[in-house]
């Protein structure tokens, strides 16, 4: 019995299509989309020359010096520098100049808005008019050491002012890319959608809620068999799923997961896979209302949970992490991406078991619950 | 009246949802407008930084601390904060630095040595990388002269005195303006969901068999029940349309009063149309309510990743730009920025405004045509 209802279910659930479309279509529609949407937006971030336009004044002409340190920083690929008359300038700021500098006294530089881009400018630009303080501090010690200057020591100066040494030493961990975040939601989310299924099954079972419940009811098997047969089933098409979709992202997407060993992907991936059932199936033994309405309403609170969980930005998911701690840690979804997070940046995997037991929590959790209600489950005698 | 009755009916079993969608869009607009502040003059963005002074309080410590809270939005804290590495993961703090034990007698011994620091590997890390290597070479480059400590620091000051300064070209504030144009940008996905779901949805439950038989054998003739549900949806799009620009005009003030807001909620509205002509084609290519809700997500979540909405376009690869030009979302978010971007005074910002509105209008018309050749076709 429990091998042909396992089979039967298995059949039922394949051939669902709206259920296949949510819990394995979508997720991987989404995640190609982030890919689309995202794969530049690594390199974006990492420096690229700011384009800028420089106005090509007497002031420029007469401190050729300027134009040296312009130079420097054209080659050092941090300004790309066009030079042109000023209104020309301005006018391309509707383009993708950044901003129009003019070198006096003061430099004054021309922008449309406030920006990293625009903020660099200023930096640059500072610095340049840096060097000329320099000169003369350098000319006033000189001075009161009584030193005679002449070109050898001028040019000896301007090679030690130039002179850029690397005083910083980064210590940091060298996979930093919260993109994947989003990623790791996408894949939290398909687990927790698995509640669809349990749903699924649960409605199946239910003699209130179908016709193949009803006759489930008066076949001469245990019940508890026939639960245990199509959350079986369900299971299995979960874990595939699962496993398809951690699969696609990472080979076909190319998704850094960290060096981790894949049985620790199995297991939080099952692990979460086996929460997503247990509550889909407590959230079917609560809920009278039919499987359209369960089904819309877990999909709607796993999108919550996902938002939550950091899947349209990791900067909600830091919010709710340092404001509202407790909320994410009851958030399942947002417990497999942080499993991924943890297995991708941290070295030790403290926080990765802490993430799995709290599944493990909500498992039984809801499997106790669904237990004592269907225990007390009757139906009217007729 | 009956028809307009029945779409109310149907409509109103709907509004939670749209309610949804409203709630969504603000949450969304107010945490990626993250500085909506007035300013008409030019603020610096500067990274967060976590100075981690694990040495004794100095002179130039003092002068280093006072150099970076110019330059970026220092926090200094005299231990190593527990969720750090997490901190950094989440971009809290851009960089953080390291003063370690003995900054202070390298300094003195003339003699600097590296400092640790740990970045997030950003933009904004890589500019704060250059701040911070600009100061310790002009301290070395004043140690080597062979200044004293307090000449050193006199020379620090004089040297990092402002020398240049940023205007703002534009005639409005400029947060502001962003904070519009993202606005804008997320009511692509707004439109083109409520559009779709609502449209295709009602329309879907006026074309169920039984409903549709009893209008046919009703006294109303066909067509004029249809005239009456194209006259219901137009009304609620333009419904639609309304209730956001209030909302914009309700969260982003003045600016949205403005002549840019004004082209904006002109862009919109052009925008929403064809998202109008969208249900209508989905309504008429569907005939179960599943797949209506497929359909919209799928299609509103592709063109606001892949036109720009979500993800600005200079950030999108090639392939994905060329691709994104068969969407009308493309064009219509192409003119949010453009209008963000331009001054709006020359003739030439009309005509590229023009060109782009009149693209999405021959989309709306393609979306028109195909529809009704699909009706035919069913009839």
């Amino acid at each position: 019995m429990f091998r042909h209802n396992f089979k039967y279910i298995l059949k039922v659930l394949l051939k669902s299509k709206e259920m296949i479309f949510w819990v394995a279509v979508f997720p991987l529609i989404l995640s190609t989309l982030f890919y689309m949407a995202f794969s530049n937006l690594d390199n974006s971030t990492s420096f690229k020359k700011v384009d800028v336009v420089v106005v090509n004044n007497t002031y420029l002409e007469k401190n050729p010096y300027y134009k040296e340190s312009l130079k420097r920083l054209q080659e050092n690929d941090i300004l790309n520098i066009k030079y042109l008359g000023k209104d020309e300038g301005i006018k391309l700021l509707d383009d993708d100049i950044y901003a129009v500098i003019e070198f006096e006294d003061k430099a004054k530089i021309h922008t449309k808005f406030n920006g990293v881009e625009q903020t660099l400018v200023k930096n640059v630009v500072d610095q340049i008019y840096e060097y000329s303080e320099i000169y003369k501090i350098t000319l006033e010690k000189y001075a009161k050491e009584g030193k005679k200057i002449d070109s050898n020591l001028m040019m000896e100066t301007a090679v030690k002012i130039s002179k850029d040494i690397n005083f910083l030493n980064n210590i940091s961990k060298k996979q930093v890319n919260p993109i994947v975040l989003s990623y790791y939601t996408v894949l939290a989310m398909t687990a927790i959608y698995g509640a669809t299924i349990g749903l699924f099954v649960i409605n199946t079972f239910n003699a209130n809620k179908s016709k193949i419940g009803l006759r489930m009811e008066v076949i001469p098997s245990h019940k508890l068999k026939l639960i245990l047969s199509g959350i079986s089933a369900a299971f299995l098409v979960l874990s595939t799923i699962l496993l398809i979709a951690f699969l696609y992202l990472k080979f076909v997407l190319g998704i850094e997961f960290g060096d981790v060993l894949f049985i620790n992907i199995l297991l939080l991936l099952f692990n979460g896979g086996l929460a997503g059932l247990s509550i889909g199936v407590l959230v079917g033994v609560l809920l009278k209302k039919n499987l359209e309405v369960q089904i819309g309403i877990v999909i709607s609170i796993t999108m919550v949970f996902s938002v939550m969980a950091g899947m349209m930005g990791y900067s909600i998911k830091r919010l709710i992490d340092t404001s509202f701690p407790l909320l994410n840690k009851i958030n399942p979804v947002n417990l497999i991406s942080d499993g991924f997070y943890s297995l991708y940046y941290f070295d030790d995997l403290n926080r990765f078991y802490s993430n799995n037991w709290y599944l493990v929590a909500i498992t039984i959790f809801s499997t106790l619950i669904t237990y004592f209600i269907a225990r007390r489950k009757n139906y009217d005698s007729i | 009246m009956i028809v307009s009755k029945a779409y109310l009916k149907i409509l109103k079993k709907l509004i939670p949802s749209l309610f949804i969608f409203v709630a969504v869009t603000v949450f969304f607009t107010v945490l990626s407008v993250k500085d909506t502040s007035k300013s008409e003059a030019f603020i610096p963005v500067n990274p967060n930084v976590l100075l981690v002074n694990l040495d004794e309080d100095s002179k130039i410590i003092d002068n280093f601390k006072d150099y970076l809270s110019k330059k970026t939005k220092l926090t200094v804290v005299k231990e190593i904060p527990k969720d750090i590495d997490d901190a950094i993961f989440f971009e809290d703090y851009k960089e953080v630095i390291y003063l370690n034990k003995g900054f202070t007698k390298s300094f003195q011994n003339k003699k600097l040595e590296q400092i640790d620091i740990k970045n997030s590997n950003s933009y904004s890390s890589i500019m704060t990388d250059m701040v911070i290597n600009n100061y310790l070479n002009r301290l070395n480059y004043y140690l080597e002269l062979g200044l004293s400590e307090d000449e050193v620091i006199n020379s620090l000051n004089r040297t990092f005195n402002e020398k240049s300064e940023v205007s703002i070209l534009k005639d409005v504030d400029t947060n502001q303006l962003v904070g519009l144009g993202v606005f804008y940008k997320i009511l692509n996905y707004t439109f083109i969901s409520n559009s779709i779901y609502f449209i295709a949805f009602i329309l879907n439950k006026f074309n169920e068999e039984k409903r549709k038989n009893r209008q046919l054998v009703s006294k109303t003739p066909f067509k004029k029940i249809l005239n009456r549900l194209f006259i219901c949806n137009s009304l609620f799009t333009i419904g639609l349309w309304f209730l956001f620009v209030v909302i914009s005009l309700l969260l982003l003030g003045s600016i949205a009063y403005s002549k840019y807001g004004l082209w904006m909620m002109i862009t919109s509205f052009v925008f929403i149309i064809n998202c109008m002509s969208l249900g209508f084609l989905v309504a008429s290519l569907v005939k179960k309510e599943e797949p209506i809700n497929m359909i919209q997500n799928i299609y509103g979540l592709a063109t606001s990743f892949l036109c720009g909405a979500f993800v600005p376009v200079m950030y999108l690869p090639k392939f994905v730009v060329a691709i994104a030009k068969v969407f009308p979302s493309y064009w219509y978010v192409d003119t949010i920025d453009f209008i963000t971007k331009s001054d709006l005074k020359e003739g030439s910002s009309f005509i590229y405004i023009g060109q782009n509105l009149l693209v999405i209008t021959i989309f709306t018309i393609v979306f028109y045509l195909v529809t009704q050749y699909v009706n035919k076709r069913k009839v």
